[in-house]
């Protein structure tokens, strides 16, 4: 399995390169490559349909217990022939479409990437490896919905796209990590899923559950992030068909089908996915019949049946999970031909707006066979496998005894009935129609690009009329790995190679085309009558508009320019390049520190202010309110020669207090450092740029930093002068420091005797500096 | 002869690596005044071969003076061996190693001043070398003194009045975080007589948690600084801006591992006593969510390539610390898996902008359109690179990242809530910065350029260069075990 996965990977690399030189011998060898992988996986088919899987394992990251599992069973398998099935089909497709384009060879590159990433999300089973292939596709999207690069719209779509999904696949990614918090299985998905009793019991499957549920609903464009989307349809009309609506929106549905062993019993995970199914399904069918552009309606159709995929599996329960299967093949037969087709129309007219076209079965008359059929299967008429998905959908709905069950069947009445409108809609307007056309001479699309949307057709036509014998096979082993936990309790794990794992009871899944005259057949008739019905007052339901500020479109713009103001406000305030702004983030940030290690160490209450104000002395005071005098004056002056000079002043007092304490030493040292650099700063002061700081408001905002700042320094200082200091070191000196160090200056002596290396050391880096700046004046500077 | 300086000649061989870089800077300068032609090619080559060969030097000392699960002290407790002492010396002389190499494809005229640019540069090494084994907080001190003024003086190597501005800055900030850090540790000797590091278990033990806290706050100061870490990530963009790249490449990589190198040391020191305070708790997360937002938020409307990068690089401290809050391990391996690939990719990503500016003598991101119609390989290997500063697959960020979110999520298990905020953020962060870090491939690849000018090229020696730089990046994202086993092999 890894080695098809590989196998595209590489072909993908190579392509660009020969596509140039060779077309049609690399375009063949891409086709008969994309066949051999069909018949390898069909080669499956019979032991996946005796209920066997398969698991083969390699090494990755062994100190983290990862590795690289593949899993193949009815699910993945059925997933599998969707992906390769329409892949080639788009692939043979695009080869004639994409004709016109200049680089053309990177574009097959991006699809069979994609094709390659796609293949890997849904063989996975490790939820890391998924996790990979999931950011993969969304990787891949972004470049082929971005491939038209020349227009603004669809590099806007591309980014918008990439966001909305790989920001999805995060969410998602934190989901599995709470899955393995709780299982602690190494990430595997299979061990995982036998853990779904551990699941249920922690309390963090909440979270995951909504983690999880939030990557799907990205993923496969739920209300509310289903936007992106609609706009995705910039890509190239292959693009659309391939990866927004056969395969890679459905990734978020494979992964709901994939889990839903493990949280079927939570009720949490039944209504977030019901609830916003249901939402998302009317909503997308009554947009699609608001549009103008097919391939805009095709899109919100398509959202619309995710959501019916969404909310089955909300509903849960064979019935349901057999019925939605149904629905995924008959969805990806008829919605992918459909955009085929849309690709055809714009190709050969050049417009793809209903408003502008007519005529087209007269012109096109393939391309017409095609699109009836699609449209017959989408409206759910009989006998297409639209119409079986659509039954057993009711079907499955009627009897499923769930609380919402009529909330749900009503809106996917209406919901049908819109699809039956849209349907006319494109039948009518774009095929029967006579008009604005009629004398344009257009001709048929080429062969390659009525191949594939006809063979959809057909299949659709032809497995709704033998839904039994043609795909009931594998769609019910498919669904029964959603509700497994009926079947078996364990799912394999043996880390070898293709190990098959036969279970012991068949699924079962009843298709017919024809049930018999009941109460599902009547609502399907219904749907087919209302459908009509909307049809006619169409012109009404395309005035109903949200207002603009209310659209995911607006909101999504405004929420990208809102953070990038938000962010644009916050540098500017932190870092607007003025270094007293840096000081007082450090201030701040230093005072917050402070003030919640005194509340937390219960300091506040605890400290002895009162003894401190009576113990004081009058000279001390004097040197106080000198200190704070000379600091309120700073903040009044604007010459820089005042400011020196109270600097000068503040020191000096301080130097005066060490006298006071019996410090003379400290004292003398003191003194001479500021007299040293009171004279370098005003000899320095003459050579700087005259002031430019005109107010003095700009000081004053930090005023009550400083104080803060101050007060907080103060009482820190106070604290810790409770403390007991080690005093050996302070006595070692004084006593040591004329007897060893001939010297009565305790501080002088520290410095040329006792601690001379280090002075030294620090003479050194001080040279070294010196040097460094010479060298650097030397040089003339250049603005 | 005296007994102390028979134990300093033994134990001298501990030094040789620092050694042999004295004499390679003084040999640099000394050629560089000797040399006729003013090329520099010379000189250039002396100091990339120098460093080459300190790796044998760094490897002969390892086998000489082995690590041991406990740090083994030497010259009188002044320098000690740690655990991961020698990794972290291979980190460094790795990262020089991609500066002067970079520093290679500079333009002419910025040969002015070459030996005093390579010998500052050697000297930041040597100074880095050092802080990989302090065992006091004097050497610590000195260590980080020779790399801050090295990096001051470097900052100014454009030789423009920009740089002045961003070197004093650089210097003012650097002298009061220097402050505040000396301040802790005379705190440190007054309380406890002792300035080694071991000293901070008896602080904690011996005072109340007003003085320790203190204390510690006040030297992580110092640290935080070089970190670059919020809230004291001023200098960085402004400093970053007008530095020379090569030597930012450097400066972003190298001085940021070996603080998060003496953090991790610290911490140890004080999770062994397990204070009953969250306090420190609380702080990292504050620093590491800080960094990390902050650092996001000021890359995202940047237009300027490097001061993106500058911004992105604060976040990338974030990442960096968060495995210190899993206590339980002491584990270094996601940090330096961490470490490593972040060197990688932050130097690539610098030597896309430096050739940007050698070119285009501009570094605007918009300079990029076109150039993936051009050269669609290369600017594969840009998105390759920024999708890794990204952190997400199929590139080893993606893997560096799920190793420093697992410690996390370990911690998470053995309730610690703040860990689960930080977590989530974390999360979030990496959306933003898939915004930002996007702009240089969705500019070379949907973009068109103006008609009047040509796209951006690089030439085939600097192709090859970003070539190297990203293969490991796809490499360690297969083959992770690769990494860990070197990583494992050296500590």
């Amino acid at each position: 399995m890894l080695l098809t996965i590989l196998l595209i990977f590489f072909a993908s690399l190579l392509s660009p390169f020969f596509y140039k030189r060779y077309q049609l011998a690399t375009a063949s060898l891409l086709s008969l490559l994309l066949l051999g992988i069909i018949f390898f996986y069909a080669t499956h088919l019979p032991q996946i349909t005796k209920g066997e899987s398969f698991v083969s394992s390699f090494s990755w990251i062994d100190s983290l217990g990862i590795h690289l599992t593949f899993y193949l069973d009815g699910l993945s398998l059925f997933f599998v022939m969707l992906i390769t099935v329409m892949g080639l089909l788009v692939l043979l497709y695009s080869f004639k479409y994409m004709e016109d384009y200049p680089n053309r060879g990177v574009f097959f590159c991006y699809l069979l990437f994609f094709m390659g990433a796609m293949l890997g999300l849904v063989l996975s089973a490790n939820l890391i490896s998924l996790f990979v292939f999931w950011e993969l596709t969304s990787f891949s999207s972004f470049l082929l919905i971005g491939f038209k690069n020349q227009k603004a719209e669809s590099r806007r779509a591309a980014r918008q796209a990439l966001l909305v999904t790989a920001g999805g696949g995060l969410a998602l990614m934190s989901g599995f990590i709470l899955l393995e918090i709780i299982t602690n299985s190494g990430f595997d998905l299979l061990a995982t899923l036998n853990n779904a009793e551990a699941v249920r019991e922690s309390n963090l499957h909440t979270a995951a559950i909504i983690l999880i549920a939030i990557g799907a609903i990205s993923k496969s464009a739920q209300f509310p992030l289903h936007f992106w989307l609609p706009n995705a349809m910039a890509a190239p009309t292959p693009v659309s068909a391939y990866l927004h609506s056969a395969t890679m929106v459905k990734a978020g549905v494979y992964l709901i089908f994939r889990l839903n062993p493990l949280f079927e019993d939570i009720a949490l995970w039944s209504y977030v996915l019901g609830i916003t199914g249901a939402i998302t399904m009317s909503w997308g069918a009554f947009k699609a019949l608001q549009q103008d552009d097919i391939k805009r309606i095709l899109a919100y159709t398509t959202i619309s049946a995710l959501g019916i995929f969404f909310m089955m599996t909300g509903v849960g329960g064979e019935k349901a999970i057999n019925a939605v299967m149904v629905y995924v093949l008959a969805h990806a037969f008829y919605k992918g031909g459909l955009f085929l087709l849309a690709g055809n129309i714009e190709h050969q007219t050049g417009s793809r707006k209903l408003s502008e076209l007519s005529d087209l079965v007269r012109k096109m008359p393939y391309s017409a066979t095609a699109v009836i059929f699609a449209c017959a299967s989408m409206a759910g008429v009989i006998p297409f496998i639209g119409f079986v998905g659509k039954e057993s959908l009711y079907e499955a709905l009627y009897h499923s005894g769930h609380q919402l069950e009529f909330v749900y069947l009503a809106m996917l009445f209406l919901a049908g009935a819109f699809f039956t409108a849209a349907t006319i809609k494109i039948v009518y307007g774009a095929f029967l129609e006579k008009g604005k056309l009629e004398g344009k001479a257009i001709k048929e699309a080429g062969i390659l690009m009525v191949f594939s949307p006809l063979i959809l057709g057909i299949a659709g036509l032809f497995t709704g009329i033998l839904p039994q014998f043609t795909v009931e096979p594998l769609l019910k082993w498919s669904a029964a790995a959603v509700y497994q936990t009926e079947f078996s309790t364990e799912f394999s794990t043996e880390f070898s190679t293709d190990l098959p794992n036969a279970l012991s009871i068949e699924p079962s899944m009843k298709l017919k085309l024809w049930h018999g005259f009941n109460m599902v057949l009547l609502l399907s008739l219904l749907t087919l009558l209302s459908g009509v019905g909307l049809y006619f007052i169409r012109k009404l339901i395309e005035k109903l508009n949200k207002p603009y500020w209310l659209t995911a479109d607006f909101i999504y713009d405004q929420f990208i320019n809102g953070t990038s103001n938000f962010s644009k406000a916050i540098t500017n305030v932190i870092q607007n390049g003025y270094l007293r702004n840096y000081i007082a983030v450090f201030m701040v940030t230093f005072s917050g520190m402070m003030i919640f290690v005194f509340i937390d160490g219960g300091f506040i209450v605890s400290a002895d202010v009162g003894n401190l104000l009576e113990s004081a002395q009058i000279y001390e005071l004097v040197i106080i309110a000198l200190v704070t005098l000379a600091t309120a004056f700073l903040f009044k002056t604007k010459s820089r020669l005042i400011v020196t000079a109270t600097f000068g002043i503040i020191g000096y007092s301080i130097a005066l207090a060490y006298t006071l304490f019996s410090a003379p030493d400290v004292a003398i040292t003191q003194f001479l450092a500021e007299t040293l650099s009171l004279i370098l700063l005003i000899l320095i002061l003459h050579r700087l740029p005259p002031y430019t700081l005109k107010k003095n408001i700009a000081h004053k905002k930090y005023l009550p930093l400083a104080v803060l700042f101050g007060v907080i320094m103060s009482f820190t200082t106070f604290t810790l002068l409770n403390r007991e200091v080690n005093a050996d070191l302070k006595t070692f000196f004084l006593e040591n420091s004329l007897s060893e160090g001939k010297g009565k200056n305790a501080v002088n002596v520290i410095l040329t005797d006792f601690r001379a290396l280090d002075t030294l050391g620090e003479i050194t880096v001080l040279t070294v500096t010196m040097i460094g700046i010479i060298a650097l004046l030397k040089i003339k500077s250049k603005p | 002869m005296d007994k102390t300086i028979v134990d300093i000649l033994q134990q001298a061989g501990l030094l040789i690596a620092e050694l042999w870089l004295l004499i390679l800077a003084v040999a640099v300068l000394l050629l560089d005044v000797f040399s006729k032609r003013k090329r520099g090619y010379l000189t250039n080559a002396l100091a990339i071969a120098g460093i080459i060969i300190n790796f044998y030097f760094i490897y002969t000392t390892s086998q000489k003076y082995p690590i041991a699960d406990q740090a083994t002290f030497y010259f009188f407790d002044s320098l000690a061996v740690y655990r991961y002492t020698y990794l972290f010396q291979f980190l460094f002389n790795t990262s020089a190693l991609l500066c002067l190499c970079l520093g290679m494809f500079g333009r002419d005229n910025k040969n002015v001043r070459r030996g005093e640019y390579l010998a500052l540069i050697i000297f930041m090494l040597l100074g880095l070398h050092l802080l990989a084994k302090p065992a006091n907080f004097l050497i610590l001190y000195l260590a980080i003194e020779l790399i801050s003024f090295s990096a001051y003086m470097l900052t100014y190597f454009n030789l423009n009045k920009w740089g002045t501005e961003g070197s004093l800055k650089y210097l003012l900030f650097g002298a009061f975080s220097t402050a505040c850090m000396l301040y802790g540790i005379s705190l440190l000797y007054a309380f406890t007589g002792s300035i080694d590091l071991e000293a901070l278990q008896q602080i904690v033990m011996q005072t109340d948690q007003v003085a320790s806290l203190l204390i510690v706050g006040l030297i992580l100061v110092g640290l935080v600084f070089k970190l670059a870490a919020f809230p004291f990530q001023g200098w960085a963009p402004d400093t970053y801006e007008v530095a020379p790249t090569p030597f930012v490449a450097f400066l972003s990589v190298a001085p940021k591992i070996g603080a998060v190198f003496i953090i991790t040391l610290i911490w140890q020191q004080l999770d062994a006593i397990n204070t009953s305070s969250q306090f420190l708790y609380y702080l990292l997360s504050f620093i590491t969510l800080g960094s990390i937002l902050f650092g996001n938020l000021g890359a995202l409307w940047q237009k300027k390539a490097k001061r993106l990068l500058a911004y992105s690089s604060i976040a990338h401290t974030g990442f960096l610390l968060l495995p210190l809050f899993n206590n339980s391990t002491n584990s270094m391996e996601p940090l330096l898996f961490y470490a490593f690939i972040f060197m990688i990719m932050n130097t690539a990503a610098f030597a896309w902008v430096y050739f940007m500016e050698v070119r285009l003598k501009s570094d605007k991101i918009d300079a990029l359109s076109g150039c993936g119609k051009v050269q669609p390989f290369v600017s594969v290997l840009l998105l390759v690179i920024m999708i890794s500063l990204t952190g997400l697959p199929i590139t080893a960020g993606f893997t560096a990242k799920l190793f420093v979110f697992s410690e996390l999520w370990q911690s998470i298990s053995t309730t610690n809530t703040l860990a689960s905020i930080v977590f989530i953020a974390g999360l979030i962060n990496v959306l933003i910065a898939l915004y930002y870090y996007l702009k240089f491939p969705y500019t070379a690849f949907f973009k068109n350029p103006p008609v009047t000018t040509l796209p951006f090229v690089l030439n085939v020696r600097q192709a090859s260069f970003i070539l190297v730089m990203t293969i490991p990046l796809i490499v360690f994202f297969f083959k992770p075990d690769w990494l860990l086993v070197l990583i494992e092999s050296l500590s």
